[in-house]
């Protein structure tokens, strides 16, 4: 039995198949243990939740669905968590698009639109009629005159910083304000973003720690 | 083999088919076999501005619906020997009849034969702009100096920026009002050429005379004295590779004579 190891943990049990060892080897080892544990919970009616864990082995569709007919076999048994160590890339690669900051440098010309599901550093050019989506923050470096949309469909959360002064319409989330230029003073330092009313507002980058100190600390973290 | 280049602007009423005409014109003064293809179909007027309508028999349309042969619905312009030759658009066809494949195919067919083919693409991006660019080697891009023709040529650069052309697209600022650029009334040449981020290959001054050469069907190209014709001649040079100097923008000032008498008011 030495590829699965059986823990007692304060949720539950928990059962860590070794990841090095042939996963065939796993599942005699694994049917083993639970045939040893059957026998001594068989005067016990409660059910038992198993967390189960692979380690760095990330197990295939036929895999688990091995493991899970293993547990089905024996009643009162069931598996409350499937966990491995590793993601696969596809996974990660689409954890890594939401999460990081992308820097855009490109022209976004009349007509264009260009999407983001991260956060995104604007360095280039968006002309007149472009449009600059993003799901999540947009930080504005470089020239702009078309429409910036940022926390697009649904994140109130979301904010636009940076000068916005030729820009004719700002959007985030679901809220959309068209820039009169007379009536507000815009700066690098300007921050965009949904009010408590939900009303899109501005304010300067000094208060971004109260405004959005979630955003904030990880700005923090991530310098 | 020829090289074969879209006039195209987005706007209307720019000056793409004054330009094609102009270009052409000047290419085949240059002694380069020039073949011109109106792709306007149902509004054609490059053979108006060129001065050939009374010779059109066949037309595009003819040719792809196979009621002609190629050579047969070439319009040959005598004045230019055997250098110039349009190949009309339909004035009375559905415009959806002609294909981008359609295009390609002419144009391939005739690539052997000259030296520069000029596409004259119709105004908008719909399909008679996908069939013009899809026959093209590269673009030029017309516009003037108004933030509508800027605004649409930004559109027209950014969906041939999307196109897998040999060459990259390249611009014409036309019907240039010196006295507004130069007072600062319209965007002037390096703030557009900035804008479109793409090569300038020339400027062409407002002049009341390339009106009369497209009514009298002589493209004003031909009068070697003029303004707009010495914009399109170099034009022309920078097309076959030469370094050219922009044209100034400073305006003449008249002479006590030409006040006296009131010659400066029709040059500009």
């Amino acid at each position: 039995m030495d590829s699965v190891i059986l823990k007692g943990r304060k949720n539950g049990y928990e059962i860590t198949l070794n990841a090095s060892a042939n996963f065939d080897d796993n599942m005699v080892d694994l049917n083993r243990l639970l045939e040893k544990l059957s026998e001594a919970e068989q005067e016990s009616d409660s059910d038992l939740g198993f967390y189960l864990k692979t380690g760095s082995r990330l197990l295939n569709d036929a895999q688990m669905k091995r493991i899970y007919d293993l547990f089905d076999k024996y009643k009162g048994f069931s598996i409350a968590d499937l966990q491995a160590d590793v993601a696969d890339l596809a996974a990660i690669a689409a954890a890594e698009k939401v999460n990081h900051i992308h820097v855009e440098m490109a022209t976004i010309r009349s007509g264009q639109e260009v999407s983001y599901e991260s956060d995104v550093l604007f360095l280039g050019n968006l002309h007149p009629n472009g449009v600059l989506k993003s799901r999540g923050n947009i930080f504005v470096m470089g020239d702009c005159s078309g429409i910036l949309c940022a926390g697009f469909p649904d994140n109130e959360d979301a904010i636009i910083v940076g000068d916005i002064s030729n820009v004719p319409q700002i959007r985030i989330s679901d809220t959309v304000e068209i820039i009169n230029k007379k009536n507000q003073q815009f700066s690098k330092s300007t921050v965009a973003l949904i009010n408590d009313l939900h009303v899109l507002d501005f304010d300067t980058l000094d208060h971004l720690s109260s405004l959005r100190p979630k955003l904030y600390r990880k700005m923090e973290d991530n310098l | 083999m020829a090289i074969s280049l879209v006039i195209t602007s987005g706007k209307g009423g720019v000056g793409k088919s004054t330009t094609a005409a102009n270009l052409g014109t000047a290419l085949a003064l240059m002694n380069r076999r020039v073949c011109m293809i109106d792709l306007d179909i149902g509004l054609r007027n490059l053979d108006v501005i060129m001065g050939l309508s009374n010779r059109i028999i066949y037309d595009i349309v003819d040719v792809v619906m196979g009621r002609a042969q190629l050579h047969q619905a070439l319009v040959k312009d005598k004045r230019f020997d055997d250098k110039l030759y349009l190949l009309p658009a339909a004035q009375n066809s559905d415009k959806n009849v002609l294909t981008p494949a359609n295009v390609v195919d002419i144009v391939n067919q005739l690539r052997p034969d000259f030296d520069y083919i000029l596409l004259d693409c119709p105004a908008g991006i719909e399909q008679g702009f996908q069939n013009a660019i899809a026959g093209a080697d590269g673009a030029i891009v017309i516009c003037t100096p108004e933030i509508p023709s800027v605004s649409d040529a930004d559109r027209v650069v950014g969906i041939l920026e999307q196109t897998d052309m040999k060459l990259a697209p390249r611009l014409i600022i036309n019907r240039i009002n010196r006295q507004m650029m130069n007072s600062g009334d319209t965007m002037d040449v390096d703030e557009i050429t900035k804008h479109l981020s793409i090569g300038l290959l020339g400027i062409v001054f407002e002049d009341s005379n390339v009106i009369l050469a497209s009514n009298r069907g002589v493209p004003v190209v031909m009068d070697p004295e003029d303004n707009a014709s010495q914009g399109y001649r170099n034009i022309a040079r920078r097309v076959l590779g030469e370094s050219v100097p922009l044209m100034t923008l400073k305006e003449q000032k008249p002479t006590f004579f030409q006040k006296l008498f009131g010659r400066h008011q029709h040059k500009h």
